[in-house]
């Protein structure tokens, strides 16, 4: 009789939604270009390396079952790299994960299989011996399964790294459902802005407005336009908070809604 | 990521910026691997930056717009320059002793990582 092998692998019956935490900019640019944006992110992240991936060797896409999570995390980063806080400011990406086989750390019996320990899983300075022994296991999952859900260090939520270049093509398939280019850092985890600041540059006056209008043709066109159309299915409805009163279903002023609702026979 | 401001370096603005940073002249000469006084002719329009140099004059630029983007103000940017000793470049150097060695490229690296989200 053949014996089943103890990888504790599973497989997602239903499409599961994370979130990455990032700076605004690169928010705008994963909008743009998903794609791109991944192929940076890796490319970083093998460089630098992360909790379950040494330096040098792969590298993974980061993100968290939710916001709280994501942000603690990335402040711990920021911390580690000798920066105080977060931006104010920071942009928000959500992932929805469509196909995957994973290992699910928050079960005993994974945890068991792959012989790991929560304490472990949940070290905030994790010795060397701990940070050798999850390099390994992130080595070694992405050769059989595409992401991990492990639970967070510092959030209450859980981390799911994305080995995206894994073990074959057709295994993980993930796609951008959401991206918020300006979101507000949760106070305590912000960097405090002391003395002087910087000088406000036309880039930094003009950008807001430009987004809007973008936004503009993508969230408030009742569908005339088919380009308009897919990105509403693409990005879904984006609310951008830094932009000044704009009403909440389209992220667009009252007026500037009237108008184009005239403008379209709305 | 390269910005537009990034691509065309302008050397008043860079100078505005390592001014608001607390970097000297000398800093500056030091990132971009020249002395000063080729910093002064590029400044009088005297001479103009080899490709080489030029590059490491569009990665100031580029550092600068990332320290404005991660950073809330001068104040934190400045300390962070000379103070801290990011982990994952070996955790004993500042960003400024790496530059000083011609690697901003690794500081690069750590704030385009830190900006793209990595934790």
């Amino acid at each position: 009789m053949a014996q089943e092998l103890p990888l504790a692998l599973e497989e997602l019956d239903l499409p599961l939604s994370c979130v990455r935490a990032l700076e605004s900019t690169y928010a705008t640019q994963a909008r743009a270009d998903f794609e791109r944006y991944v192929r940076r992110t890796l490319h970083f992240s093998q460089r630098l390396g992360g909790r379950f991936n040494p330096p040098c060797e792969f590298g993974a896409l980061y993100t968290a079952s939710d916001e709280s999570t994501a942000f603690a995390e990335l402040h711990a980063r920021f911390q580690r790299e000798g920066i105080p806080g977060l931006p104010p400011t920071m942009g928000m990406l959500r992932i929805v994960v469509d196909r995957a086989r994973y290992v699910d750390f928050l079960r005993d019996a994974s945890r068991r299989a792959w012989h790991i320990e929560e304490r472990d899983l949940r070290a905030e300075s994790p010795s060397t011996h701990q940070v050798a022994k999850m390099h390994a296991i992130g080595m070694n999952v992405r050769a059989v399964a595409d992401l991990l859900r492990v639970p967070s260090a510092r959030g209450a939520g859980q981390n799911i790294p994305l080995f995206v270049v894994g073990r074959d093509e057709d295994g993980l398939s993930f796609r951008l459902v959401a991206s918020h280019p300006y979101v507000a850092t949760p106070l305590p985890l912000t960097q405090r802005a002391t003395g002087d600041r910087w000088p406000r540059s036309p880039r930094h006056l003009v950008r807001p407005a430009a987004q809007r209008l973008r936004c503009a043709d993508n969230l408030a066109c009742p569908g005339c336009n088919p380009a308009c159309r897919r990105s509403i299915e693409r990005f879904g409805r984006i609310v951008y908070r830094a932009a000044g009163a704009q009403s909440t279903a389209s992220g667009l002023s009252t007026a500037a809604t009237t108008r184009l609702r005239a403008r379209h026979g709305a | 990521m390269t910005t537009a401001a990034a691509r065309k370096p302008n050397l008043a603005s860079v100078e505005r910026t390592a001014e608001q940073l607390h970097l000297g002249l000398q800093d500056l000469a030091d990132i971009v691997g020249v002395d000063q006084s080729t910093l002064y002719r590029w400044r009088r329009g005297l001479s103009t930056p080899r490709a080489m140099v030029a590059v490491r004059l569009i990665q100031v630029a580029e550092l600068f717009d990332l320290l404005k983007r991660l950073f809330a103000g001068p104040d934190p940017a400045r300390t962070w320059l000379h103070e801290a000793t990011p982990v994952s470049v070996g955790g004993k150097a500042t960003p400024m002793d790496i530059m000083r060695t011609g690697r901003i490229d690794r500081v690069l690296l750590v704030l385009h990582s830190l900006a793209a989200g990595a934790s």
